[in-house]
């Protein structure tokens, strides 16, 4: 029927070499010795068929213990090389026909999805996942883990948190509003309903508008979820990371690091400009003059002209947080507000 | 096995070999930078979309590239580990890993952080042991030559037995025994690896390997670094030049010609490479090392390499090689 080749043939007992005869047809491989006996056969896709320095071998066995080796420019070679690629339908031998362009391409695009889904889909998961109630436990480990270090202003909290009740923050969490003894001109929100206010940024308000302002911008973090967002978001983006920097070398792993602060940067901006433009909301809607949200601004920026302070990493860009304020309160410039007597009185308690 | 061989042929084998000439064996690797980062790409490519699953099977495939194009005497090496069986051993390493931290996260949970720590520890050290035993056991049998598989005799207790005793003594001597236990390791893991019915031999010894690392530590610190790559080349040296293959009367030994310069070469374009191509270079680095390998390796004896016997038997747990993975310590020869 076909043609017999001659060929050399290893039989797995031991490493010196057979002269032989091969012979292929309608998908099998046989090999004959001198005296015509058939020693080994295999169908050509049980076979594994490799190229090295021109030879090709054709490993009959699993085991790649057996095997038939076809000297350079064999003219079995071609042809066995040709019926084995049509024969292997596997992912690997089909991405390995392609372009060396169109793969990195497809590597590109895989990464950036894994990107996106791990900074952007898998984070919002796990928000929908955690339940208001597991996100205030959540915070009040955050919060005593803080609180070893801080001691309450008792007085002041007192006021503060009647201050908060009556503006009606939150419907959907328990709200626990604290004033801590720190001079640093600072304030923060914990997940699940916990706001700290620092003594050193209480001194410094000159009016109750300026600490409603403060209390909706705060307020808002916990009803967005904003710090369990990020905190969300950096746990996925590490998890990211090290499958990245698993495969990838150094280097590669410090862009995307950077990258990763960066988006982070501005990610927080968009944040704190939602929670301004929100405060901004609920102020009117309790009848307080919403440019207390400028004036409050603006203590901000009298203290860092006298150092840095911490607060400028969250909070930045004083200067384009008071343009926005004073765009979005523009409409209010003439409107009188009356007096909210039960927050002044408040207000005018904390301070004694 | 012995009783399986004809003994008229061992006797003729016997013969045969006293008359062996000395030789020179080639050793080479001829793969390529292009080929090794299209595979890499494309598994990278599998493995993200399964989710890792297909992990295994990459690994599988890179090394029987690796492997095919490595050659003694012209004739490449085989390997025929399979991605099922990886996957097989892979799952098995994983629950083991999971199932020890588990107990430890129990423990330590219930108000014994002590306890919890000691069976970590004494969990881990059963454990490496164990993995190195497996990988070399698996690595070894689907490795194979001419199509005669190599193999690793070594047992499992013996080999624990050694790791517990260098690791104590390590401690106690504030490390500086580490060098007669990494030779220790090394001399039993060798003597236990046969090629066929042809035997590996270490004969390297725990006081020149101090005298190395004694003298490389000072002279990198003195000449500020400059010097580790002769500190690297004396390393090699010393694991290459101590490796025998004896088969019978006959035997074949490693000598290393890399040079202090040569290494330096090697190191310092590896790194430019990998630097400038922001790691993605890295196939080109593999493929340097393994040529780098080959050139400054030879082998000189009198074996004849057409007399070697299938003796070593077939191996499929993946088990210990993967955990070995798990772990992310490499022991490769
Ligand atoms: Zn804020």
């Amino acid at each position: 029927m076909s043609d017999l080749y001659e060929a050399l043939f290893y039989d797995g007992i031991q490493s010196k070499p057979h002269p032989v005869y091969i012979n292929y047809s309608y998908g099998n491989v046989r090999v004959f010795d001198y005296q015509n006996n058939l020693i080994a056969e295999q169908v050509l896709q049980q076979a594994t068929v490799s190229e090295t320095a021109g030879q090709l071998y054709v490993y009959l066995n699993a085991q790649k213990t057996s095997f038939v080796v076809l000297p350079p420019a064999h003219p079995l070679i071609k042809i066995l090389q040709a019926e084995n690629k049509v024969n292997d339908s596997s992912w690997f031998a089909k991405l390995m026909r392609q372009k060396i362009l169109l793969l990195a391409s497809i590597i590109l695009l895989l990464g950036i999805g894994l990107y996106c889904f791990s900074i952007f889909v898998l984070p919002n998961i796990a928000l929908a996942l955690i339940t208001p109630k597991q996100e205030s436990k959540i915070g009040r480990q955050f919060f005593d883990a803080y609180m070893q270090s801080k001691s309450i202003d008792s007085n002041a909290t007192v006021y503060l948190q009647k201050f908060a009740d009556n503006m009606h923050l939150t419907d959907k969490y328990q709200l626990h509003a604290y004033v801590v003894y720190d001079t640093e001109v600072n304030a923060f929100a914990l997940p699940g309903g916990y706001i700290i206010v620092n003594t050193g940024i209480l001194k410094k308000m000159k009016s109750y508008e300026e600490l409603a302002a403060l209390l909706g911008h705060e307020v808002t973090h916990i009803n967005e979820r904003h710090s369990l967002k990020s905190m969300l978001g950096s746990i996925s983006a590490s998890i990211f990371l090290s499958i990245i920097s698993g495969d990838a070398s150094g280097i590669t792993a410090f862009l995307v690091n950077n990258a990763e602060q960066l988006r982070q940067l501005s990610f927080s901006r968009k944040l704190e400009q939602q929670a301004d433009d929100a405060s901004i909301e609920i102020m009117i809607k309790n009848d307080i003059n919403p440019r207390g949200m400028i004036s409050l601004m603006k203590r901000l920026q009298e203290e860092e002209a006298i150092k840095v302070p911490e607060l400028l990493s969250s909070h930045p860009l004083t200067e384009d947080r008071i343009a926005n304020a004073k765009t979005k309160t523009a409409a209010f410039v003439n409107r009188k507000f009356e007096t909210r007597k039960d927050l002044e009185k408040a207000w005018v308690s904390m301070l004694k | 096995m012995e009783e399986n061989f004809n003994p008229e042929l061992l006797d003729a084998a016997a013969e045969l070999s006293a008359e062996n000439p000395e030789k020179s064996y080639q050793i080479a690797f001829t793969g390529n930078g292009i080929t090794l980062f299209k595979i890499s790409i494309v598994n990278l490519i599998l493995t993200i979309v399964t989710l890792g699953l297909y992990y295994p099977w990459a690994k599988a495939t890179s090394l029987s590239y690796l492997y095919s194009k490595s050659t003694l005497e012209m004739e490449p090496f085989a390997f025929s580990g399979t991605g099922k069986e990886m996957f097989v051993g892979f799952i098995r390493a994983f629950l083991i890993l999971i199932g020890i931290v588990c107990i430890y996260t129990y423990i330590s949970y219930s108000g014994y952080p002590f306890p919890a720590f000691l069976f970590y520890i004494t969990a881990l050290g059963f454990i490496i042991p164990f993995a190195i035993h497996g990988s070399l056991k698996y690595r070894s049998a689907k490795s194979s030559w001419r199509g005669i598989r190599f193999g690793y005799t070594g047992d499992r207790n013996e080999l624990l037995k050694l790791c517990i005793k260098g690791f104590l003594y390590t401690i106690f001597s504030f490390g500086l025994y580490a060098a007669w236990f990494v030779t220790n390791i090394r001399q039993y893991v060798l003597g236990h690896l046969k090629m066929g019915n042809a035997e590996f031999e270490f004969k390297g010894d725990g006081t020149d390997y101090f005298v190395i690392n004694f003298k490389g530590y000072f002279l990198t610190i003195f000449t500020l670094g400059i010097y580790s790559f002769w500190w690297q080349k004396d390393r090699f040296q010393f694991f290459v030049d101590n490796i025998r293959l004896k088969h019978h009367e006959d035997k074949v030994v490693f000598r290393s010609n890399a040079t202090g310069g040569d290494f330096f070469g090697l190191i310092i374009v590896n790194a430019l490479i990998l630097f400038f191509t922001l790691g993605l270079g890295f196939p080109w680095v593999i493929i340097r090392n393994l040529e780098f390998g080959c050139r400054h390796i030879e082998l000189n004896g009198n074996i004849n390499l057409d007399q070697l016997q299938q003796e070593q038997g077939d191996y499929s747990d993946a088990t210990g090689a993967d955990m070995g993975d798990l772990l992310d310590f490499g022991f490769t020869f």
